[in-house]
């Protein structure tokens, strides 16, 4: 009896250990290195998966020659490995390829291929390059100036929690700008990415408020989205902040700056 | 003032908020606004459980506290700032607050092994602090940096860095000079958005 036992534990063993892919475990290795800071030991899993052709290691060695992780910083390595992964279809690698081409970072700069890689990552589903996408159609950069197009990326990317992309489609529903102006919507979209703790969108919502468009005047809740932006260093925010406390007088400014001080951004992402 | 040399390693003595009255002239002052800046950021670094990119971003939020980036970004935008729209200027001044603390971050380590600490602190001119900080590393040479501190409205705040000897403001302001003559706001804005708004490192495949 304890013989077939052993040899089944033995089987066993063999068989788990065939279904293990090689390549996966070192890759994992090597993700988990990374996450510790340990970038040596994650080029040491990620450098030969990606000489092999390994997508996801190519793109991930990019991102690490961007930075200067593990490596000196080389922007022209960075393109190379993410050239590789973007022709194998991967979405991340063809927006950073694309971001490359906008910035003229390791390669010259050239929007029209920007343009180009963006749309098929966006393609795939990949906000921020929806976003990178809708921002060349509001700007006109690579391609012709299209408002719909680009209200219609931003409503993808704002959509899928990217706040960059909430905050600007907050933006054209305010300025009316590739859809009908609608101060509601703008709120809405603006509240999202202040939520997530994006300064523009914080100090755009503080705005409103103070205003009332969109939405009753309402100084107090002006000041707390304010006061957030301010304390992110933007500057515009810095000077309505100045001019809300005047409004709302010493107590409501002792209980916003609590709620200030309370506040944590959710990030979607 | 004579130069001197502070070695500041471990928890300093004194908290960080006692710092609102700085004298402009300080080297004690301004060296442990950078030490005690550097060890509370480096901390979210070390948090464990939650992944490499969020505590950059923590990292990052805690470290934008200590620049005063609006006056970096004003210096280096040189006159092209005033030709900016109200908007172009909110975006530029978000856009390369996020640049500066994505480029310049890395230079506090705080990666697997690395060991950051202020080795000295001299006057420079008539308002600012010059903190020299060392980065100690396992895999390589240790890296130098140096922080220029100025009192600003009676609270410390970075307003350059220079690694091995080269100045951060000036480096970025040639730059964005050459970007912002050819092309206008517009393209500089696209390049810092660009710079700022890649995916990072993945563990998802396809």
């Amino acid at each position: 009896m304890t013989q077939h036992r052993n040899t089944s534990r033995w089987l066993w063993l063999s068989l788990a250990l065939l279904a293990t892919p090689a390549g996966a475990a070192d890759f994992e290795k090597g993700w988990r290195a990374y996450q510790q800071g340990d970038f040596a030991a994650a080029l040491a899993e990620w450098k030969p998966l990606a000489d092999l052709g390994n997508a996801r290691a190519q793109y991930n060695l990019g991102v690490m020659y961007d930075q200067g992780r593990g490596v000196s910083a080389d922007q022209a390595k960075a393109v190379d490995w993410w050239r590789k992964a973007a022709e194998q279809g991967m979405a991340e690698a063809q927006h950073n390829l694309a971001n490359a081409y906008i910035a003229g970072d390791g390669v010259p700069q050239d929007y029209a291929l920007a343009r180009d890689w963006l749309a098929r990552a966006a393609e795939k589903g990949l906000a921020r390059s929806q976003y990178s996408l809708g921002k060349l159609y509001e700007t006109g950069l690579g391609l012709a100036a299209d408002p719909a197009k680009a209200h219609a990326l931003y409503l993808k990317a704002a959509g899928q929690g990217y706040d960059r992309a909430q905050y600007n489609l907050g933006k054209m529903y305010r300025d009316g700008v590739g859809a009908e102006r609608d101060l509601a919507q703008a709120i809405l979209w603006f509240r999202k990415s202040a939520e997530q703790g994006y300064a523009r969108a914080q100090a755009a919502l503080g705005t409103r408020f103070a205003r009332g468009e969109g939405a009753p005047r309402d100084d107090a809740e002006a000041l707390f989205w304010t006061s957030l932006a301010a304390s992110q260093g933007d500057s515009a925010a810095m000077e309505n902040r100045k001019v809300l406390l005047q409004r709302v007088g010493a107590p409501v400014a002792a209980q916003v700056e609590e709620r200030v001080k309370a506040f944590k951004a959710k990030r979607a992402e | 003032m004579l130069s001197r040399r502070v070695v500041l390693a471990g928890p300093p003595a004194v908290v960080v908020s006692g710092y609102a009255q700085a004298q402009a002239t300080s080297p004690d002052g301004a060296a442990q606004f950078v030490m005690t800046l550097a060890q509370q950021a480096l901390a979210t670094l070390a948090q464990p459980g939650l992944s490499l990119e969020h505590r950059e971003g923590v990292f990052r939020d805690l470290l934008r506290q200590g620049f005063d980036l609006d006056f970096i970004g004003r210096f280096v935008a040189g006159r092209y700032y005033r030709e900016m729209t109200p908007d172009q200027q909110a975006d530029y001044q978000r856009l390369f607050g996020d640049f500066v603390l994505r480029t310049y971050a890395g230079r506090l380590g705080g990666y697997s092994g690395e060991k950051f600490a202020v080795v000295a602190a001299r006057p420079a001119g008539q308002q600012d602090v010059l903190v020299q900080s060392r980065i100690e590393r396992p895999s390589g040479p240790p890296i130098g940096a140096e922080w220029r501190v100025r009192s600003i409205s009676g609270a410390f705040k970075i307003i350059d860095v220079a690694v091995e000897g080269v100045s951060m403001a000036v480096t970025q302001r040639a730059e964005f000079d050459a970007v912002l003559a050819r092309g206008g706001p517009e393209s500089l804005l696209a390049a810092l958005r660009a710079r700022t708004t890649k995916m990072p490192a993945t563990a998802r495949s396809g």
